[in-house]
């Protein structure tokens, strides 16, 4: 660890069940009226993030004078599982209200970003709107919709290559098994997720844009190029959701050659720079009300 | 990393069975300070030291053991060999055994940017493992590990557990075979390695046959 910041380990939340790290500056003054960060897990990868990645953002974020928090969502990581039988999702979401309740009550934190990196980044989205105290979101990415340009793109080069129509032929094209799979009833389990492409999922995550946007929350999306069978180019979200209207509160970044865990130390830094300099850069508004 | 989860639900089940544990991330790794370009394989032995004087402060524990996976198991041999007596139960969990093989394995996972040197037998520059930098500096200690020859002076029983498809462990054992002065048992589980994920059928998949083997060991 770096001299400018410091850490612990806590235990949270009213059980005291969910543990978390929390990194601080060195001169506990220098995080004051600023923004606490809070990075939530990265599917079931345990609060280091993929990687390390949680780590060095967090210590990074620390060091440029925020508060910050990884943490453990009941049953990931060190964090035990939750005993009132909530569903996965909406127990996600119940723990990050016990932490930013703990950061508040125990901290002092008033202003809250979340930070979050694929399912962390729809939870992050998908409660950002439900808790005033929420200024900022740090989605790394979120799912979001096909549109026709990603189809356009996607499929534009493989329909004049010749080797595609080849395997389409003979039947050995991906597309072509899969439906050829799912027509003799051999379903692949591991590719259930909700359908981003259905109304309902897209008017979810509608929804929760304009909720964030409506409370004043401050936007910073960063996409790879690692999930190009989802998405392929930077404006994806805006053509997604015409109807939301990001304006000025977004800053968008799209990472070419990033794949979706940034593996690689030279597109974690970048992530890391882009982030730590979005919460250096960004005028976060203090909530107004009360937490809805 | 990715044996994060395996090791937390053993630390439950040897704790449920009335054994004092304690996990901790090596300096430069998981949630511990430090960068891993600073780390060396010296420093991580004295971490194990550490964490060893730690549990015994905290339980006041008469008796203590050593878990390591992997490259853990390797410098926990070596942690039990500088400490004769010092440690009573020593579970080796597919541990590292040549110190040249494993570098060629980690140098088979380089990222493609940074391939390590053909036919070089030192490798001179920082690779990129995984996401990872691995120095020259730890590369060279890494590559004189040879717990074929360090194990059979140890002055502790050695139990080693050996996951599905783990070839390495079956050289040791026919290496140590006569040549040392404790017993050697040896424990085979159908189990897949813990720390090779395979994301796509068995994320977060816990190696239960691995850590009721070791459980009992304990009780």
């Amino acid at each position: 660890m770096n001299a400018a910041v410091r850490e612990q380990a806590f235990l949270l939340g009213p059980r005291q069940s969910l543990v978390g790290i929390l990194t601080e500056p060195a001169d506990p003054q220098a995080g004051e009226n600023r923004p606490t960060f809070v990075i939530l897990n990265a599917g079931i990868i345990h609060r280091v993030g993929p990687s390390r990645m949680n780590v060095l953002l967090a210590r990074a974020l620390a060091s440029a004078g925020h508060d910050v928090l990884r943490f453990d969502l009941s049953g990931l990581g060190d964090s035990e599982p939750r005993p009132d039988g909530l569903a996965p999702f909406e127990a996600a979401l119940a723990d990050v209200r016990e932490a930013i309740d703990w950061l508040e009550t125990r901290r002092g934190a008033r202003s809250i970003v979340l930070v979050g990196l694929c399912s962390g980044a729809d939870h992050s989205l998908l409660y950002g709107g439900r808790d005033r105290r929420v200024r900022g979101l740090i989605l790394i990415d979120p799912s979001t919709p096909r549109t026709r340009r990603y189809y356009v793109r996607h499929y534009g080069p493989r329909l004049i290559r010749p080797s595609v129509w080849f395997n389409v032929v003979l039947g050995r094209h991906l597309r072509v098994r899969r439906l050829a799979a799912r027509l003799a009833g051999r379903g692949d389990p591991a590719t259930y997720r909700p359908d981003l492409q259905s109304p309902e999922v897209h008017a979810i995550l509608e929804s929760a844009y304009r909720a964030a946007l409506d409370q004043g929350v401050r936007l910073l999306m960063v996409f790879t190029s690692g999930l190009e069978h989802r998405l392929n180019y930077r404006e994806q979200v805006l053509d997604a959701f015409p109807d939301v209207a990001f304006g000025d509160r977004l800053r968008l970044e799209y990472l070419q050659g990033a794949d979706h865990t940034f593996t690689s130390e030279a597109h974690r830094s970048r992530l890391i720079g882009i982030a730590t300099e979005w919460a250096g850069q960004t005028a976060f508004t203090p909530p107004s009300g009360a937490d809805s | 990393m990715r044996a994060h989860r395996p090791f937390r639900h053993l630390a439950s089940q040897l704790a449920a069975a009335g054994v004092h544990v304690l996990r901790f991330d090596y300096f430069g790794t998981g949630d511990s300070a430090g960068d891993l370009r600073d780390a060396d394989l010296a420093g991580w032995t004295q971490d194990i030291e550490t964490a060893l004087e730690e549990l015994k402060d905290m339980t006041d524990a008469r008796r203590v053991g050593l878990v390591g996976l992997r490259l853990g198991g390797t410098l926990a041999a070596a942690v039990a060999a500088r400490q004769p007596g010092g440690v009573d139960t020593l579970v080796l969990w597919d541990p590292v055994v040549s110190g040249e093989a494993y570098l060629r394995e980690l140098e088979r996972d380089a990222l493609p940017a940074v391939p390590p040197a053909a036919g070089s037998p030192k490798p001179c520059a920082e690779l990129e493992i995984q996401g990872f930098p691995l120095t020259p500096a730890m590369a060279l200690a890494l590559q004189a590990l040879d717990l074929a020859a360090s194990a059979p002076g140890l002055a502790v029983p050695l139990r080693i557990l050996v996951s599905e498809g783990e070839d390495a462990c079956r050289r040791l054992r026919a290496l140590l075979d006569g040549r040392t002065s404790h017993p050697v048992e040896v424990a085979h589980v159908p189990s897949p390695p813990c720390w090779i994920e395979d994301t796509r059928f068995h994320a977060g998949a816990v190696p239960v046959e691995a850590l009721r083997r070791i459980v009992e060991w304990f009780r």
